[in-house]
């Protein structure tokens, strides 16, 4: 590979675009190429900031709640056409009782989903699904300052007792459309993920209660990940991780919160 | 307000949980693609109004995050551009040649550090200046590459052309971004400097990077 050839490939090669040969080609070039080696270092460097610039942006609170409002309608007008073809179709004694079931059901349904309360659903799927760390360090704590403006609440690091936690990054996230930190560990080989997020009480509606090192708890089981979730006023910490429940929950007993 | 409450259908609370993390990004996105608070919600709202309404026609198993992206650049597309006059815009640049060639290295000294050889870090107020002066077919490519990290493909569906126009664009739309930081970036006020720019890490990038292709 030459250097007018550099040129085109370079920004394929940064977004690792590039098909493996190609890439070896870039690779080798630049061993000898200073100029193109300081060409795919700027390019990179270029790239990598204006993403992290370029993300620290959220949504204003009044445009999700916008769109809550908005898919309440759609919702609601899609129930009302489904009730005016039963209007239609069947007796009004059939209506009302097809009317009070829905109501009845709607309860149940609220909290659990496929038998999975969804805020337990939700740890279980940022955990089993990661997306990528936004931002990483050697410790928690150095990460905090990075969250500031960016969620709406003060993220504390969570910091386990054990030997052998390697703190692998943390990311914006979303607990429904709440706002949370998501952390990163890893803990004698098993991944373990923090999330922080604002809670509101009837998200751990259904769940288990219970205390965990002494502090309010909630806990639910989902398709094998244990899920503990700790209270701290209207931050919580919920947890899950590669780790039986017994070792899980002996691990966030022993970490420490604030 | 409690946001696991009244909510009756299953496919409401997972679109809920699936998609609506994605508002950041799609706000964003639409703030720099409109330059209006006001526009970027509508079009953010429209885009899960939409989003929510033909949620069975997405197909599960395929990037979510990219089938919204799609929608509202198609909202966008429809909303702000239909009959407007801008298309000469793509036609002008495209034949501007300081637009297709790497930066000199007399245009990259701008960036790099006399001294140490090191890159200059950037101020992000700098950065999104750049980008406000970029043509909106090249804001697209850089916002969906470099920001939201969707891949060539992706980005291919989500603006509805070839995998080699958005190389092509994405190419040109750095050469004009960089030369644009070369010749204005203010290196020295460090104090609004983004501090994630340090921290993301590069190998783990493109490991993810690899992980969405496979």
């Amino acid at each position: 590979m030459n250097c007018s050839s550099m040129r085109k490939h370079v920004g394929a090669y940064v977004d690792g675009e590039l098909d493996p040969a190609r890439s070896i080609d870039v690779e080798t070039h630049v061993v000898d190429c200073g100029e193109c080696r300081q060409q795919v270092t700027l390019e990179r460097s270029v790239k990598l900031q204006v993403g992290a610039a370029l993300r620290q942006v959220a949504a204003p609170e009044e445009l999700r709640q916008r769109v809550s409002m908005g898919l309440d309608d759609v919702s609601r007008s899609g129930r009302q056409s489904y009730s005016t073809t039963v209007l239609l179709t069947a007796a009004a004694a059939a209506v009302l009782l097809g009317f009070s079931w829905t109501q009845k059901a709607g309860v149940r349904e609220a909290a659990l989903v496929g038998g999975v309360l969804p805020l337990f659903g939700d740890i279980v799927q940022k955990h089993a699904n990661p997306l990528p760390a936004e931002v990483q360090a050697d410790q928690p704590e150095q990460v905090m300052p990075w969250f500031r403006g960016k969620v709406r609440f003060q993220v504390h690091p969570v910091l386990f007792k054990e030997t052998g936690v390697r703190f692998l990054g943390a990311r914006i996230d979303h607990v429904g459309n709440m706002s949370a930190a998501t952390l990163y560990y890893d803990i004698n080989g098993h991944r373990v993920t923090a999330v922080v997020f604002e809670a509101t009480p009837d998200m751990y509606e259904g769940a288990e209660r219970m205390k965990i090192g002494g502090r309010d708890a909630y806990f639910s089981n989902v398709r094998g990940y244990p899920v503990p979730v700790i209270r701290h006023g209207n931050v919580a910490y919920a947890f899950t991780g590669d780790l039986d429940q017994r070792n899980l929950l002996r691990v966030v007993a022993g970490a420490q919160l604030q | 307000m409690g946001i696991f409450t009244r909510r009756k259908d299953p496919q409401r609370l997972e679109f809920e949980a699936e998609a609506l993390r994605h508002m950041d990004a799609l706000y964003g996105t639409a703030l720099r693609l409109t330059r209006s608070d006001a526009d970027a919600q509508d079009l953010v709202q429209e885009t899960f109004l939409r989003a929510y309404r033909f949620y069975d026609r997405f197909e599960p198993g395929t990037n979510l995050k990219a089938w919204l992206f799609k929608i509202q650049y198609n909202a966008f597309v429809n909303r702000y551009r239909r009959g407007s006059l801008e298309r000469s815009i793509m036609e002008t640049l495209t034949d501007e040649p300081s637009a297709d060639s790497v930066m000199s290295v007399a245009t990259m000294r701008g960036l790099v550090d006399p001294v140490s050889a090191a890159l200059r870090p950037l101020v992000a107020s700098e950065i999104e200046r750049a980008l406000s002066t970029l043509p909106e077919d090249y804001r697209a490519m850089i916002l969906l590459a470099d920001v939201q990290e969707l891949s060539y493909k992706e980005i291919a569906d989500v603006i509805g052309c070839p995998i080699g126009t958005v190389m092509s664009r994405l190419h040109r739309a750095r050469r004009l971004m960089q030369k644009e930081l070369a010749d204005h970036a203010f290196q020295d006020d460090v104090s609004v400097q983004p501090a994630a720019a340090e921290t993301v890490s590069l190998a783990d990038y493109r490991r993810r990077k690899g992980g969405a292709e496979a």
